[in-house]
């Protein structure tokens, strides 16, 4: 009998199943859940597992990645709830020199980038196309010089000219005139930043920032 | 018969669950089935009764900017994914259907965020403190255009709908009624810091509404109104078809409304009393319902144990037809049917196959089908069937659905038949088998029921 049970272990060890059963025991003392850890009623901050919300990526581009103003927009000042009447006329007063401003100088930008853009296309277009023409030559050349045991081993050793060259694209951040723009952008925000401290106080953007992280009004809570 | 006494409670606790809330985990679900149908309900109702800590916690770790329109809805997925109070995010998504407001003439996301913090704290409480609260809001003012009606210029928008949408229903009151409702919220308006009663354009003079006559001012016409045999009605049939069925019986209308009345405009009693009715418990009941948007997404994240709100997920869910802080109209979601029509439905295939795929792999905490078929130790095709099958539609699907699934997991990719499931789970082809069949009863019709 106790022979028996041996073999059944030995088989059960042995067996698929069991290596699965035994992988199932150790995910489950390991695995935590962020939902509860051992009584759903119970707290359970100290979860291993933090759960947790994906921001949506910023700009790619490098140019995007300069643009992006830290000013906060008109509606979100406009929440401040201890903003006086003038303030908030000088406010908005602001806000709307800022953004003509900023409007134009997004208009001198534009171009600016896409003519950069339909330069760059059409310098790689020509680059392509050299390469295309230099390829065929080369091929057309080395046509002529497989006649010879000695071409033929040197086409295996070194590659044409022209498929090792590459397309080096410019940079629209290393663009004098787009650089030039951007500046300007950059200094224009820095202007607003300094313009909006001195209507709205550090206090009032504390307030606005505690709203932002979700600060509730009393009636609301 | 003690097991079979078993199963039916157990299925009743998980319909509830599902009702209730948003879904559940194996963890979540545990305890509601030692405690009983009975206690489960009473935890559920009384959700200050529980500790919610651990959500605030989670909340206080993510970045979210409340005045940014995304995150406000990430925000509340969280909230339902991980809450301990699920009928209390619930309730708040009824209440945000009811009170249907919308961010895209709000234009403000931080108002739209305190009124859905407002909704929670009255969500079950006296129905008059919640009506008082929706028509002192910032976001309903704006919404309804509270903010021009003044003494000299009446402007009947929210005097309108809150006779025809958040009490009575239409064809309970008179056009008189409405210009005269308007008068009496005139000068209620908003300012940054919230309610502001504006006395100088509130029109202070008699009114004569819904057949009483006085000075009355919006806190007059919101008591008037809750008062009404009609609100009672309106309101239990609204959440009898949110929370039940859509075509409930007169008689359960009738008993619910009735309780609206003896509870003293109790919410939570109202629910209650529809939760423990037999209706509710009924297999009429059972998979009655057209799971909403967020019932689909927040369920299956869930079952999945996801722990991180994809940044993706509410343009998802807006293309499913659900989008938070966004409801298409004054009337908020139709949902039923609406909720499958064919241009929808592809949207949420697409997101079965999101969650299916190796999207979400790289979570520590996500349950890949491998992982969960390993975890419960499942051996064969048919076990491994029959679990998803329990996990996913509670076992709701026909025996030829059950047979071809089996047939599908036992064979590889090109059909040749595979023996057991002991290689998982490093075998990629039983891998992605699993997941096919994940996503295959994903796409069944009772998956898209509740």
């Amino acid at each position: 009998m106790s022979k028996l049970a041996a073999l059944l272990l030995l088989i059960i060890c042995l067996s698929p199943f069991g290596q699965v059963e035994a992988l199932a025991k150790s995910i489950s003392v390991h695995s935590r859940s962020p939902f509860a850890v051992g009584n759903f009623f119970s707290a359970s901050a100290a979860a291993a597992v933090k759960p947790s919300v994906e921001k949506r990526p910023g700009p790619k581009d490098v140019i995007g990645q300069q643009l992006v103003d830290a000013n906060p927009t008109l509606e979100q000042v406009r929440l401040i709830p201890s903003l006086d009447g003038p303030q908030r006329k000088q406010v908005n007063e602001l806000f709307n020199v800022y953004r003509s401003d900023l409007k134009l100088l997004n208009e001198q930008l534009r171009p600016l980038r896409e003519e950069f853009k339909a330069r760059l296309k059409s310098e790689k277009e020509k680059f392509d196309k050299e390469k295309q023409d230099r390829d065929k030559l080369a091929k057309e050349q080395l046509a002529k010089e497989k006649l010879t045991k000695e071409n033929l081993a040197k086409e295996k050793q070194e590659p044409t000219k022209a498929e090792s060259a590459k397309f080096v694209p410019a940079k629209e951040e290393e663009d004098a005139a787009i650089i030039a723009v951007v500046s300007k952008i950059k200094e224009r925000q820095n202007q607003f930043t300094e313009a909006l401290n001195k209507v709205v106080s550090p206090a009032q953007m504390l307030e606005l920032e505690q709203l932002r992280r979700g600060k509730v009004p009393a009636y609301a809570q | 018969m003690p097991n079979k006494n078993k199963t039916k409670n157990d299925q009743q606790i998980r319909h509830l669950l599902n009702r209730a809330g948003f879904g559940f985990t194996p963890e979540e679900l545990a305890p509601y089935l030692e405690m009983g149908y009975s206690s489960a309900l009473d935890q559920l109702t009384s959700p200050s009764s529980t500790d919610n800590s651990a959500l605030d916690h989670m909340l206080a770790e993510q970045s979210f900017d409340f005045t940014n329109p995304d995150d406000i809805k990430r925000w509340w997925l969280f909230r339902m994914m991980f809450t301990r109070r699920p009928l209390e995010e619930k309730m708040t998504l009824f209440w945000h259907g009811h009170f249907a407001t919308s961010d895209n003439k709000v234009r403000n996301p931080y108002a739209m965020y305190v009124q859905n913090c407002t909704i929670r704290k009255h969500a079950f409480g006296k129905f008059d403190d919640l009506l008082l609260a929706m028509s002192k809001d910032p976001a309903m003012i704006e919404w309804l255009d509270n903010q021009q009606n003044r003494k000299n210029k009446p402007n009947e928008n929210y005097a309108r709908e809150v006779m025809e949408l958040f009490t009575m229903g239409i064809g309970n009151y008179t056009e008189q009624d409405v210009k005269e409702g308007a008068r009496a919220f005139t000068g209620w308006q908003a300012k940054p810091d919230g309610f502001f009663f504006n006395s100088g354009q509130h029109d202070k003079g008699s009114k004569t509404f819904l057949g009483q006559t006085g000075n009355f001012n919006g806190e007059d016409i919101v008591s008037i109104l809750a008062n009404q045999k009609a609100t009672g009605h309106y309101l239990a049939g609204k959440l009898i078809r949110f929370f039940a069925l859509y075509n409930p019986s007169n008689s359960f209308v009738d008993e619910i409304a009735g309780v609206y009345k003896k509870s003293d405009h109790n919410i939570g009693a109202m629910v209650s009393a529809i939760f423990s009715s037999h209706n509710f418990t009924s297999n009429a009941c059972f998979h009655s319902l057209i799971k909403s948007p967020c019932e689909y997404v927040v369920g299956m994240l869930k079952t999945f144990q996801v722990s991180q709100v994809d940044a993706e997920v509410p343009r998802l869910m807006a293309a499913m037809g659900q989008n938070l802080f966004n409801p298409p109209s004054v009337k908020g979601w139709d949902g039923g049917e609406n909720w499958i029509a064919s241009d929808v439905m592809m949207e949420r295939f697409n997101f079965a196959t999101r969650m299916i795929s190796q999207k979400f792999d790289y979570l520590e905490k996500y349950s890949s089908p491998a992982k969960i078929a390993v975890e419960q130790g499942l051996t064969s095709a048919a076990e491994t069937v029959d679990y998803f099958l329990s996990l996913l539609v509670e076992n709701d699907a026909p025996p030829a659905v059950r047979e071809r699934l089996i047939k599908y997991v036992s064979s590889d990719m090109s059909g040749k038949p595979m023996t057991n499931l002991g290689k998982l789970p490093e075998d990629k082809v039983l891998d992605a088998r699993l997941r096919g069949l994940v996503h295959l009863i994903m796409t069944l019709p009772t998956y898209q029921l509740n």
